[in-house]
């Protein structure tokens, strides 16, 4: 039996100052904390969208109503899409958020060019407020509507409308060309339960109720055009020096480090004109802490470093309290119930780390010298061990302050830097390295000669490896900015995501998002069969297939049916 | 006239227009600062020579312009290089100082120098060669001819006992899928190998008029038109 579908198929305008556009299908729009926004993205380069977009990260901000309630995190693609998830905090406040997607390129454009939608989220500890608070802002997306391309259509085909519980539900996928020309697309699947809140959700209602206040600035401005490049060549780690106007900024140069027991891969940029400095990172630094320092420690009085954040920040927003229905109320108690349910008898989802395979370059030539002091008698502190096992290294006090020396090969003299690498990472608090003895050094190397860093020119150098392999907290807070870059799983394919597979033993089943499934393949030449079992829960349900074909072009359908008792 | 004009007009358009269109209006690609962060933040040990005074061909040619393959991938380019064939390690320019760094060996996958900044004059990859005194060490050789046999070379040099002066010990290696294959500059060299056919190569060798004693250039192309041959 066909039905009849909603068929909603997109093109492009060309007007925005990226030409990228994002895209993102969720599992669901009402959530509960402590649950998984399972995703779908799909980013295209508007002026080539057949071709794989420049970018390769994706950043993503959650942000509800009130002070201090967003979140931010970002994924690698590799290609044009990529499917992840992302859990949400237990202690989250409940309300209305909108999900933003975007580019570092797309920053150059007005905020209304990301990828906006509102979500619902729960929060089972604070119970559900009768009287909600909603949000609008300037920076909500207009919507993907003027994107048409009457040439392409999606079409889903339910064999009936009501089927009962637990009963297999069959559907088919139709991808049709006007030109009969053959085409395939990447799509994603969810099936949700229909929530009374479609109307609040959407966009245009909220626009029509809350007019927010006029801009009070240009939604775009062309001679900002180029401010944020594209990270197609890893991520782009920049901040500033804040320094008083006389400071020489030239001096202020940054390193940055990651806590390594291995080899120290510390890198290094100069600061431009304005203060500015900036790193491409590869893959190597996902998921570690990054840590920021002066080159120059005597510094750090006159400079401070400022990382600067991509978080999408929403402007003109404006809340109002919006009174629940009571089938409203009703249905977001149903979803904590379930949500409860599925924590007692849900299988956990598995977690899934996965290796970072990328390497580092350690421009760090071979030391001259590696010493392992397990291999000596104890030595209580760090002095003793430099004058019995490293003849190279000299280490004492002289007028009351720590002095370390590298004896020089060539000039055959000793050479003063107060500066060694700790566990890689650079470390100028001597005090604190002659605390260290033998029970707590690891590995100690040398490098003799001068070790030419960026414009700097250090005179040798000495790395020291702790068993322990922390930095001392109090080193950490007083000179150096930390950074936590976090990036969350992605998968480009099925085979990345089998351990997600939902075929596992799930009873009582009374999920409210019924199916979800971001691989499916489809092509104009063959339709594609999905199929999923009909569960407990009984009512109106919405299967929304969304995605892009291979030539670029974004295409989406959805359709309804019923679950009744059995 | 006209339409040559106009023909080779479209033809620069038309070599043009894929590259614009790429990026759209707005080029905001990082390629240049992702390279500019690179070059800047290079990092390496002073370099000091060991045999200072020394008679001898100690570097390959002057200072140049090249770029360098990482290991994990990443490629510096436009810095200025150069080769010292004693140490078999490859030499960075700082140019705001005019110090010499030695870059670090282990992470670097290969190198090429340009002459003149435009034409790549030489490349070197990082391979692993059997000769008794280098072990499993890998060593940079510059590659002379690519394809299924693949010829290059090692362009050491050596310290001459008592006597200060630098000898030239270049070695050719010959690499198939399967083995390595250290080659002297000797005809009966190159036909005495096992997976060389004879015949095939003494054809190459006359019909070319090839002469490869001493003839590194002759050796390069003489594999060069073997790996042509259908065999």
């Amino acid at each position: 039996m066909l039905l009849l579908t909603t068929v909603r198929s997109q093109g492009y305008r060309n007007d925005a100052a990226s030409n990228e556009l994002v895209h993102i299908h969720l599992d669901k729009q009402v959530y509960v904390a402590g649950e998984p926004i399972k995703y779908k993205a799909y980013l295209i380069n508007t002026a080539s969208p057949a071709m794989p977009p420049c970018s390769k990260i994706l950043y993503f901000t959650l942000e509800g109503s009130g002070p201090d309630n967003s979140l931010s995190w970002r994924i690698n693609l590799d290609n044009k899409s990529a499917t992840g998830s992302f859990i949400i905090p237990e202690n989250i406040r409940g309300g209305v958020y909108v999900l933003s997607a975007y580019t570092n390129w797309m920053r150059n454009s007005a905020s209304e060019e990301y990828f906006s939608e509102r979500i619902l989220i729960l929060n089972l500890a604070s119970g559900i407020d009768p009287v909600m608070r909603i949000f609008n802002s300037q920076s909500f997306q207009s919507g993907n509507e003027m994107y048409a391309n009457p040439g392409i259509s999606l079409g889903i085909d339910l064999e009936k409308e009501e089927f009962a519980a637990n009963e297999p539900v069959k559907l088919e996928i139709a991808l049709k060309h006007s030109n009969q020309q053959v085409m395939g697309a990447d799509l994603s699947i969810s099936v949700t339960v229909e929530t009374p809140f479609d109307t609040l959700l959407n966009p245009a209602y909220t626009r029509e109720k809350l007019p927010v206040p006029a801009a009070g600035h240009n939604r775009y401005d062309p001679s900002q055009a180029c401010r944020f490049r594209i990270e197609d060549m890893g991520y782009i780690f920049s901040g500033r020096i804040v320094s008083n106007p006389d400071m020489n900024l030239n001096r202020c140069d940054v390193w940055l480090a990651v806590n390594d027991s291995i080899s120290p891969r510390i890198l290094y940029s100069q600061v431009d004109s304005a203060g500015e400095f900036l790193f491409y990172l590869n893959r190597f630094y996902d998921n570690k802490e990054l840590i920021l320092q002066l080159a120059d420690p005597s510094l750090s009085a006159d400079c401070k470093l400022e990382v600067f954040l991509k978080n999408a920040v929403l402007r003109d927003t404006v809340t109002f309290p919006y009174a629940l229905q009571s089938n409203e109320e009703e249905f977001l108690n149903n979803v904590q119930n379930i949500r409860l349910i599925e924590a007692i008898y849900g299988e956990a989802q598995p977690v899934i780390i996965q290796e970072n395979h990328s390497r580092g370059s350690s421009f760090l030539n071979m030391p001259d010298r590696v010493v392992i002091p397990a291999e000596y008698a104890e030595m209580r502190n760090f002095r003793e061990a430099a004058s019995n096992i490293i003849p190279e290294v000299r280490f004492g006090t002289r007028r009351d302050e720590f002095y370390l020396e590298v004896l020089s090969p060539n000039t055959n003299s000793w050479k003063k830097n107060n500066t060694v690498l700790l566990n890689g990472v650079p470390f100028t608090d001597l005090a604190y390295i002659s605390t260290l003895g033998t029970k707590e050094i690891q590995r100690i190397e040398v490098i003799q000669s001068n070790v030419l860093i960026g414009d700097r020119t250090m005179p040798g150098l000495v790395s020291i490896f702790t068993y322990d392999h922390r930095i001392p907290e109090n080193y950490l807070k007083s000179h150096t900015v930390r950074f936590q870059n976090t990036v969350m799983e992605s998968y480009q394919d099925i085979a990345d995501v089998q351990q997600f597979s939902e075929k596992s033993i799930h009873y009582p089943d009374f999920r409210n998002s019924i199916y979800w499934d971001p691989f499916l393949s489809a092509s104009t030449d063959r339709k594609l069969v999905v199929e999923f079992p009909a569960l407990l829960l009984t009512g109106n349900f919405v299967i929304k297939v969304e995605g892009f074909t291979s030539d670029g072009y974004p295409v989406s359908a959805s359709q309804s049916f019923k679950i009744t008792e059995e | 006239m006209v339409m040559k004009y106009l023909i080779s007009l479209l033809s620069v358009c038309l070599a043009v227009l894929p590259a614009g269109a790429q990026q759209g209006d707005c080029n905001c690609s990082s390629a240049d600062a992702y390279q500019k962060s690179l070059q800047e933040g290079l990092i390496g040990v002073e370099y000091s020579n060991p045999v200072q005074g020394y008679e001898g061909e100690q570097y390959l040619r002057d200072w140049a312009y090249g770029e360098i393959n990482l290991k994990n991938g990443e490629v510096i380019s436009n810095i200025i290089l150069r080769y010292d064939r004693y140490m078999d390690e490859l030499l960075w320019l700082r140019t705001n100082d005019y110090r010499k760094g030695l870059l670090n060996k282990s992470e670097i996958a290969g190198f090429r120098i340009y002459k003149d900044g435009a034409y790549t004059e030489a490349i070197f990859v990082k391979k692993r060669i059997r000769l008794p005194y280098l072990d499993t060490a890998e060593v940079f050789v510059h590659e002379l001819v690519q394809g299924k046999l693949e010829l290059f070379a090692y362009r050491n040099v050596k310290v001459e006992p008592v006597e200060f002066k630098l000898f030239d010990y270049t070695k050719h290696v010959i690499s198939t899928s399967e083995n390595d294959y250290l080659i002297r500059l000797r005809r009966k060299s190159l036909l005495d190998l096992p997976f060389i056919d004879k015949t095939e190569m003494k054809k190459v060798l006359r019909q070319n008029r090839l002469a490869i004693r001493n003839n590194e250039l002759g050796l390069a192309m003489a594999i060069r038109y073997y790996n042509q041959l259908n065999l």
